[in-house]
């Protein structure tokens, strides 16, 4: 499939494995370890999916969708996040986002979300 | 002359006799009462009460010597006076037998019958003047009998009073010692539950951290496992592939297995008094709060510029530098939005180690300064704190290992330290 996924994800194993998976459904996948490489990626390809986490250092995942929103308020967006930051689900919701794996994520229900957002399903 | 002043009792049974004596005791004395036989004498005896008794013998109804016999035995002290015949000696002698003062022999003279009048009322007098002394040292001995009595029964009174109160006393202090005994029972009760209380909201916070240090390494196995599964669906499992994920896998199942063992060995309370590095009981502890710290964005930093060993009870040692790390981090999420900074120094002072636990979150106000090592006192949202932490801390240092722990504000938050 030829779409562009941008996978925006701080630990390197994690980010690798999702590639990998992703790798094997689309063509095209791009891979960023925090919110800051995150933004100046998308810029670049402008992708049609964002995966991202949301706790990252230098700049976290819901700042850079703020500002990817400033760029395109239709993008779309999968929030990767741990149950417990209640704080994180809030700001998310109010960012507009309604797509939130839960960590641990299962990779069926995330794969299945990107085609349902990509209108493959 | 003046009349003796004396009362007469005169009895006689010869009226002829009886009026002339009367006449003339009449001009000595003040009073003549006359009777005409024993018994009428007796009679007036008892009811006029004379000072002297002048009786003949031979009477009719009641002689005079069953009379004096009778007025004898009332116990008064009259003077009596027995005139009778010379021929009469039995009679006499008999009568002093009885007791009497004096006597006249018939025919009465007269001179002899005043001068014994005269004796008498001034034997009268004396014994008067004595019955007045007698009847005063009575009543004054019968005074200090009364108040002899009244002191001693006061005296019993007070004893009794002075028993009761004893009593009372005793039994107080019983109680005192029972309510001693059994406040001091309550009061370590209520450490212990305090102990436990502290200890159930630390093991809560734990479970807290665990989470957060678990969830992370979780996801990944999830996805390392899930991901073998696509690799094999998409022709790519290889038997690298496959050891790799599995190593990575196994080595993740690892650190979360020390981690599960270092909270563990934080909460095996039958854990023996050893010497421990105070440095590598603190390092161990920053790590079970470190991803809550990182969560809220709080630089925990620790300097040492010496292990310090402690004797004592490690797991104890550590609840504290716990119980300090959350209440600064909970103090800095309260009052500070960013630069949330942390500092732990550990130092060896005089022999003694030194840790410092400092906070840039404001300081503590000096009305709160005071009660902050209080049981219960929290400054903390309800359901945020139990209140015990600082308690607990205090407990620590002070009863378990002999420390000391004081607080001092600086110009941006808190230094607590802990000298043991």
């Amino acid at each position: 499939m030829e779409k562009k996924i941008l996978i925006v994800e701080d630990e390197a194993l994690i980010r690798e494995m999702l590639k990998e998976v992703f790798l094997s459904i689309y063509q095209n996948v791009y891979t960023a370890e925090n919110g800051e490489k995150g933004l100046a990626l998308y810029q670049e390809v402008l992708p049609d999916l964002v995966i991202t986490d949301i706790k990252m250092r230098i700049m976290d995942g819901l700042t850079m969708i703020e500002k990817i929103k400033q760029i395109d308020d239709h993008q779309n967006f999968i929030v990767i996040t741990a149950y417990s930051d209640k704080e994180h689900l809030k700001r998310a919701r109010n960012l507009g986002i309604t797509n939130l794996l839960i960590k641990p994520i299962d990779l069926k229900d995330l794969i299945t979300l990107s085609w349902e957002m990509l209108n493959y399903a | 002359m003046e009349k003796h002043k004396l009362k007469i009792l005169f009895v006689e049974d010869d009226d002829l006799m009886r009026n002339t004596i009367a006449n003339i005791l009449s001009k000595h004395v003040e009073e003549v009462v006359l009777a005409a036989n024993g018994l009428e004498g007796l009679e007036l005896f008892k009811t006029e009460k004379p000072d002297i008794v002048i009786t003949d013998i031979m009477m009719p109804k009641m002689n005079g010597l069953e009379m004096i016999r009778k007025i004898r035995q009332e116990g008064i002290s009259v003077k009596i006076v027995v005139v009778s015949a010379y021929s009469e000696k039995e009679n006499f002698l008999r009568s002093i037998t009885l007791g009497v003062n004096n006597f006249l022999i018939k025919p009465i003279s007269y001179r002899d019958l005043l001068k014994i009048i005269d004796e008498l009322a001034s034997l009268t007098f004396k014994d008067k003047k004595i019955d007045e002394e007698r009847l005063y040292r009575y009543k004054a001995q019968e005074e200090l009998k009364e108040a002899h009595l009244e002191l001693e029964s006061r005296v019993i009174e007070r004893t009794h009073e002075l028993a009761i109160a004893n009593k009372q006393l005793r039994e107080f202090q019983e109680t005192l010692q029972d309510k001693i005994v059994k406040s001091v029972s309550e009061i370590r009760m209520k450490d212990h539950i305090m102990m436990l209380q502290s200890r159930q909201a630390v093991m809560g916070e734990m479970i807290g951290h665990i989470g957060h240090q678990w969830r992370q390494p979780l996801n990944t196995i999830g996805l390392l496992t899930q991901s073998m599964l696509f690799s094999f669906r998409n022709n790519k499992l290889n038997e690298n592939i496959f050891e790799e994920r599995v190593d990575k896998i196994m080595e993740i199942l690892d650190t979360m297995s020390v981690t599960i063992d270092d909270f563990r060995d934080f909460f095996n309370p039958n854990r023996e008094k050893m010497t421990f590095a105070a440095g590598k009981t603190i390092t161990k502890t920053m790590s079970f709060v470190e991803n809550s710290f990182q969560k809220h964005n709080i630089n925990l930093t620790f300097t040492k510029t010496d292990e310090c060993l402690i004797e004592g009870f490690e797991n104890q040692y550590s609840q504290l530098v716990m119980n300090l790390l959350i209440n600064a981090k909970d103090a800095l999420v309260q009052n500070c939005e960013n630069d949330r900074n942390v500092i732990i120094r550990l130092s060896s002072q005089m022999g003694k180690s030194c840790l410092e636990v400092e906070d840039n979150a404001g300081g503590i106000a000096a009305d709160i300064k005071e009660h902050i090592f209080e049981p219960y006192f929290t400054t903390k949202k309800e359901h945020e704190g139990t209140g015990l932490g600082l308690y607990i801390c205090r407990t620590i240092v002070e009863k378990n290992m002999k420390g000391s722990i004081e607080l001092k504000n600086t110009p941006t938050g808190t230094i607590f330290y802990i000298r043991i």
